[in-house]
């Protein structure tokens, strides 16, 4: 009698548990248009490490993009494998709007030139909603590695390979070191895994490498503290970092040095410029292939709405982080721009990923 | 320490502890309190919330705010850790292991109180090592690199042999389970593909919530439903529960050596930026066990194991606070978001901020400091409401456990595969248990094999380049001796022990 009470007790407590898995799975369920995000989790991934650059204009943007959207953001940070881990889950997620992210276009098209690359390609797989801000990266060094400027850093290179701090394949130092180094006649040796600009700059300050390459918005803070000193706008204009030396134009440091060795100005020009269009495709906000079209549009507009908030503006202003907005239109136009730009650098991206795997 | 340092810590204290200044660290800590008991929710995300609300304050409140929510979140979790085996948190997962336990035998006031005092300590002590540190902040912040690193993270999966339970060789294959499991998904150095079998949710690798929430949680709803016990605790009534919190308080003073070490573990873990915050409670859990004379309680509600990893959580704020202040670097999520409020009022972490305002430094600590405290305090209030729900008849809390496990798992990052793994862990975890497999090593040896990974590759490529000699860093050479002492030194003594044991008995016997 009583191991049937039992088991009745035990069965209505399984009947319950099913009823409330079910239940919570069917609340778990995905919306499948933007007026159904209202009230929604939306997962937001950021494919590098908290803290960074992407991580902070993910949050900054976070409270407008929930207030317009009605839905809650999760953001989630992904860093793993450069970020294409975590483009990799936006990629192969429902296009139904519970998963948007911002990714590095400039690092998975860098990646992507190569024949056996896995990474998503920002041109084909993803639905891109807009752009946040164009790239522009800086090369540092730390404040006590005794490279006061580049010309010390490059007459030190001379004697001994400059040891260089990278994210891994994905990363825009993938591509943006092996090219500038090879502007500047500049030996160089790359030590991979470096997950974040957390990393890298501690790997900096301690003085376990020579120099990084990192986005200036990343690591604006050392900069200002004079932990970490900029050497060199790979990319970027000049009012960027008053009085450090840039890369390209006439009268870059790539020309001066294809002049010094009496090599090709106009290439290295070239070559320069290139770069800094690849590194500019940017940060994008982009969603899983194949979304409907009025969901597309509703979230283009309520990126493109969110971006031209006076407020956000005025957060992003104090939060050092500029702000360079752009349509899908636009926005495809850049990376298809940066995509040939990238295949033009095919061979150094390639040896460099090879020394990265070694 | 000098001068200014005391007069802006005391200045500090009194800003804190003034009206309406008060009202801001017990505003704040209630709400990390609530959205760190909220499944899904976390103080990451409240902060982003807080900041644009935020923007008009002056920096002095701000301070205040996000002190309490960095220190408020974590105590809340380990409460259904204790209760119901089910972490609030990853970094709540290892006080299951002891403290559900200890439910299980009519003990949860005990371990509550235990978890509650040993937080509330240790982040005293993660908070008072960090004023000790402010002078010598930015050294503290760069002392430990990659060889480092991975030193700590060999020395925690040593712990693994204090844990292989009954038998050595079941131990070793759960830890090289847990290693292999780890190696799922992208190689994090090369993105290469590894162990994924073509399928699109191993890319990510295995999370470590779903897997704990089924090895642990679910293993434990199963294992409920098989045993025919009444209810949790075996009890049936508030007042049969055994145990005290006044008890559990006092364990913390009686293994006060190990609170100390645990402690320290959690602050020194707690400066490493971009490790996983379950990281810091795993070591102190496993150099506990590690470190007694007794193992044999181990897994099976033993108030160590619930000390350890609470002390190690809870001073891993103070640590994380280190390369935050020191260089502006967050150690992790939490510390990441405060950064970017501190940017937003103007303020830029590093030598400016610990010289020209050193004041609100102190504020952001000691907020950090009462916030704790009051999370303790709060939890210890709840602890008598909370362990009666110990006592609710099995029947109706299964379900009740079944779906706030699922939807933990779900609720994490929204993925269906989450939910299917955690049952796939809990019918692997209910057979482990049932036939004896531990399964303590094989989430250690998961949740340390991506630290170990990471920066065994970094010191190889350092130490071909030249740029690290691995033999001459003092903190590696100490690592290494502890790891030595940990594997060799401990299953000496224990021999040493039964051979003396034995001479005695053949002593003994031989007497008439």
């Amino acid at each position: 009698m009583g191991r049937s009470r039992g088991a009745r007790r035990f069965a209505a407590a399984i009947v319950g548990a099913i009823v409330g898995v079910g239940g919570t799975l069917f609340a778990a369920g995905a919306v499948a248009n933007c007026a159904g995000l209202q009230g929604a989790t939306v997962r937001w991934v950021v494919p590098s490490h908290a803290g960074g650059g992407y991580d902070a204009y993910s949050r900054l943007l976070q409270p407008f993009l929930e207030q317009r959207l009605g839905a809650r953001i999760v953001v989630e940070n992904r860093p793993e494998a450069g970020g294409i881990v975590g483009a990799a889950q936006i990629r192969d997620a429902r296009p139904d709007g519970a998963t948007l992210g911002l990714i590095n276009a400039s690092g998975l098209l860098a990646v992507n030139v190569l024949e056996e690359s896995r990474a998503p390609d920002p041109l084909t797989d993803f639905s891109l909603i807009g752009r946040v801000v164009s790239n522009h990266v800086v090369l540092f060094t730390g404040r006590d590695s005794g490279f006061s400027d580049i010309a010390a850093l490059l007459e030190a290179s001379q004697s001994r390979p400059v040891v260089v701090a990278v994210r891994d394949a994905g990363s825009a130092a993938l591509f943006a070191v092996p090219v500038t180094a090879s502007l500047l006649n500049m030996p160089y040796e790359l030590v991979g895994g470096y997950s974040g600009s957390a990393s890298r700059t501690l790997a900096l300050i301690r003085g376990d490498v020579d120099i990084a390459v990192s986005h200036l918005d990343s690591v604006e803070g050392q900069v200002r503290s004079g932990e970490l000193v900029p050497l060199l706008r790979i990319s970027g204009p000049a009012t960027l970092l008053p009085g450090v030396p840039g890369l390209g134009g006439p009268d870059g440091l790539a020309v001066q040095r294809a002049a010094l060795a009496r090599g090709p100005f106009p290439e290295a020009m070239q070559a320069a410029d290139d770069l800094a269009e690849l590194i500019g495709a940017g940060r994008i906000v982009v969603a899983p292939p194949g979304l409907p079209a009025s969901l597309q549009l509703c979230l283009e507009e309520t990126l493109s709405g969110a971006l031209a908030d006076p407020a956000l503006e005025t957060a992003a202003q104090r939060a050092g982080l500029s702000l360079e907005p752009a349509g899908r239109a636009e926005t495809r136009a850049g990376l298809a721009a940066a995509a040939s730009s990238a295949d033009r650098f095919r061979g150094l991206i390639r040896a460099a990923v090879a020394q990265t795997r070694e | 320490m000098d001068g200014t340092i005391l007069d802006a810590a005391l200045q500090a204290l009194g800003l804190v502890f003034s009206w309406p200044y008060i009202l801001y660290p017990v505003a704040g800590t209630l709400l990390a309190m609530l959205f760190s008991a909220s499944p899904g929710l976390n103080s990451s995300g409240l902060m982003a919330l807080a900041i644009p609300l935020t923007y008009a304050w002056d920096p002095l409140a701000v301070m205040l705010l996000f002190g309490a929510f960095v220190g408020g979140a974590t105590f809340m979790g380990s409460v259904t850790a204790i209760l119901f085996n089910i972490p609030g948190k990853a970094q709540n997962a290892v006080t299951m292991l002891d403290g559900y336990p200890m439910t299980q035998q009519g003990q949860a006031r005990t371990a509550i109180g235990c978890a509650a005092a040993s937080s509330a300590l240790g982040s005293t002590f993660g908070v008072f090592l960090l004023i000790a540190l402010i002078p010598l902040m930015r050294a503290a912040a760069v002392a430990l690199g990659p060889p480092e690193y991975l030193m700590l993270a060999v020395w925690g999966l040593t712990t693994l042999a204090a844990l292989v339970g009954s038998s050595l060789v079941k131990g070793l294959a759960a830890a090289g389970l847990g290693l292999s499991l780890a190696m799922i998904g992208y190689d994090p150095r090369t993105a290469e593909l590894r162990f994924t079998f073509g399928l699109d949710y191993l890319h990510d690798g295995l999370n470590l919530v779903p897997v704990f929430l089924g090895l642990f949680a679910l293993a434990g709803v199963i294992d409920l439903i098989a045993s025919g016990r009444e209810t949790l605790s075996g009890q049936s009534r508030h007042q049969d529960l055994g145990g005290s919190v006044a008890e559990g308080v006092r364990s913390v003073f009686r293994h006060f050596g190990l609170f100390l070490r645990s402690s320290l573990i959690g602050t020194v873990i707690g400066a490493i930026p971009g490790i996983g915050s379950a990281v810091a409670g795993f070591i102190a859990y496993g150099h506990a066990s590690q470190s007694a004379r007794d193992r044999s309680r181990f897994g099976q509600g033993d108030i160590r194991g619930v000390l350890a990893p609470e002390a190690a959580n809870d001073a891993k704020d103070g640590g994380a606070l280190v390369p935050t202040l020191a260089l502006g670097i967050p150690g992790g999520t939490g510390t990441a978001v405060l950064l970017g409020a501190l940017s937003l009022h103007g303020l830029t972490p590093g030598r400016e901020m610990l010289t020209g305002n050193l004041v609100l430094v102190f504020v952001l600590i000691w907020s950090l400091f009462l916030s704790n405290w009051i999370t303790s305090l709060l939890g210890l209030a709840l602890v008598n409401p909370m362990a009666r729900l110990s006592t609710i008849r099995t029947a109706r809390l299964i379900p009740f456990i079944l779906a706030l496990a699922v939807f933990g798992a779900l609720q994490y990052r929204g993925l269906i595969g989450d939910a299917v793994c955690a049952v796939l862990f809990g019918v692997v975890g209910y057979l482990m248990k049932r036939f004896d497999w531990p399964r303590v090593p094989l989430v250690i040896a998961l949740a340390l094999a991506p630290m170990f990974e990471t920066n065994l590759h970094l010191t190889l490529r350092l130490q071909e380049l030249g740029r690290v000699d691995f033999w001459s860093r003092p903190l590696v050479l100490l690592l290494l001796a502890l790891t030595v002492v940990s594997l060799f030194l401990g299953p000496f003594l224990g021999r040493l022990r039964a051979f003396r044991a034995g001479r005695r008995g053949r002593a003994g016997g031989g007497r008439p």
